[in-house]
């Protein structure tokens, strides 16, 4: 040991502790890119035909809101997420299935109300969801 | 010895040379790059949500032309349509023979022929019974017995005649109706795999209503193939209680969730058993097909699902080429025998009880 402490130079001292402090860079810069990237909850998305209108964010937050679709014909669909859960609160619609469905939260879950053409769907926009075990369609 | 060892690579080399040459003569395939996320479109049609991916690259088109083609045969097919050859053919029970088109012509005699062999298992001439039930639309109710029991007479395919040479149709009795709702989103979903593949899309997911179609391998999957989970039937719609991974197949569930009526606390739901008029009463929540076609998947589920567990399991074991999933009321699931390899269970609330 004491052959080995001889051996060494000041230099190679400041260039070991370099090293050292090197080695912990990758984890630094992982939990840096995690925490400003930070997409920890799934969204659920508001569509009528295919199209877009709303987006919620299934944040674990405690906060409630309430989305209302209106076509002007008198078809009405409220929707409310509350922390990281959806579901239809009040709806038009004559058979009431997506009143009924409850609360959704699972990524690939969906409420449909069928009699005015619109979907709540779960995504994920979380990257680091495994591929190989991300559910692709459900029958 | 050297020079013969120098002639011999030589010799390999030639060979190496000439198999690239040859190999570069063979038909060009197209190139095809899959994205990672795919062109996609829903749609409302035939009562039920449509949702279609395209992964190859460039296909974007081809989405509307699939969603063209099932909003066509949509309408030619199910009754209560405006331009329904269907209903068409209905009107006309115990009148005359009518022709049908060239898209609606296979599905019936492919129904005839799932009723035949089945013997009453599979049943496309349940229209009088569907129509009394109407389970799905905003009149459903119960049927009084005396209702039933009148129009279970007219419940019998074998008074169908069908003319393949003209394409025609006869119902022998009025009052007589085809009903292909058991079938249709079926073949519809081979019709659109049929489209895909004509207009050279290679990987692609069609859902219709969770009847599912998968054609090639997930881009962003080393294995391979795409996850297809199995809809649990007592939970929303998009909750699963096991996945499958499964490459060009299609996977077609039926179940007592999927529509039904509430009366007096009992609930009527649409899978019909075509000798009693009545739905199908047994241990079954849920049956869920894989097949190379849908057509099959969809008619056979409704099948099986009536056979019961027990003999629906038997029946699929001895059938090439169908695997089955079963999930009963107590929340046991069972597998058919070739399926184990690529099943996995994801709900802990249920038991796979022959794995």
């Amino acid at each position: 040991m004491k052959k080995l402490l001889k051996m060494m130079k000041p230099g190679d001292i400041v260039l070991l502790l370099f090293l050292v402090v090197l080695s912990f860079l990758p984890v630094i810069i992982f939990s840096y890119a995690n925490a400003t990237s930070g997409v920890e909850f799934n969204t659920a998305v508001v569509s009528v035909d295919g199209e877009e209108l709303h987006r919620f964010e299934l944040k674990d937050d405690g906060e409630r809101e309430v989305y209302t679709y209106s076509d002007g014909h008198g078809h009405e669909n409220h929707i409310v997420r509350e922390g990281t859960v959806v579901y239809m609160v009040e709806a038009s619609c004559p058979d009431q299935l997506c009143v009924r469905q409850g609360e959704v939260k699972q990524v690939g879950e969906t409420i449909v109300c069928l009699p005015h053409r619109l979907l709540v769907e779960v995504n994920s926009d979380n990257p680091d969801a495994d591929p190989d075990t991300e559910i692709d369609v459900i029958s | 010895m050297s020079r013969f060892h120098k002639n011999n690579k030589q010799i390999w080399g030639a060979l190496i040379l000439m198999v690239l040459i040859l190999a570069g003569c063979g038909p060009k395939e197209e190139e095809v790059t899959l994205l990672e996320t795919p062109y996609d479109t829903t749609a409302f049609l035939m009562g039920t949500y449509v949702s279609l991916r395209v992964y190859d690259e460039g296909k974007e088109d081809v989405l509307d032309l699939a969603v063209e083609r099932i909003s066509e045969l949509a309408d030619k097919i199910t009754t209560n349509e405006p331009n329904s050859e269907m209903d068409k053919v209905n009107e006309a029970a115990g009148v005359e023979a009518l022709e049908v088109s060239e898209d609606v012509f296979p599905l019936v005699e492919a129904a005839h022929e799932y009723s035949t062999v089945t013997d009453g298992g599979f049943e496309y001439a349940i229209g009088p019974v569907t129509d009394l039930w109407r389970i799905g639309f905003d009149d459903a109710r119960v049927p009084e017995s005396e209702e039933i029991e009148a129009v279970l007479p007219l419940v019998d395919h074998t008074k169908v005649e069908l003319d393949t040479e003209n394409r025609t149709i006869y119902l022998q009795e009025p009052g007589m109706k085809i009903d292909l709702g058991a079938i249709a989103k079926g073949y519809i979903a081979d019709e659109v795999k049929r489209l895909f593949i004509e207009k050279g899309v290679t990987t692609a997911i069609i859902d219709l209503g969770g009847n599912v179609v998968v054609m090639g391998d997930s881009p962003t999957r080393e294995g391979g193939g795409f996850n297809v989970g199995v809809q649990d039937p007592f939970d929303s719609r998009g909750a699963y209680v096991a996945a499958l991974n499964l490459q060009n197949q299609s996977i077609v569930t039926s179940g007592v969730y999927e529509r039904y009526i509430e009366q007096d606390g009992e609930i009527y739901h649409h899978l019909m058993n075509p000798e009693t008029g009545y739905p199908f009463e047994n241990e079954l929540a849920s049956v869920t097909i894989i097949s190379d076609d849908s057509i099959d998947g969809d008619a056979l589920s409704t099948v099986v699902f009536g056979f019961g567990l027990e003999a629906g399991l038997e029946y699929v074991n001895n059938v090439d080429n169908i695997e089955a999933v079963f999930i009963t009321k107590d929340k046991d699931v069972y597998t058919s025998e070739g399926l184990s390899e690529n099943f996995s269970l994801t709900n802990s609330d249920y038991d796979w009880l022959n794995e």
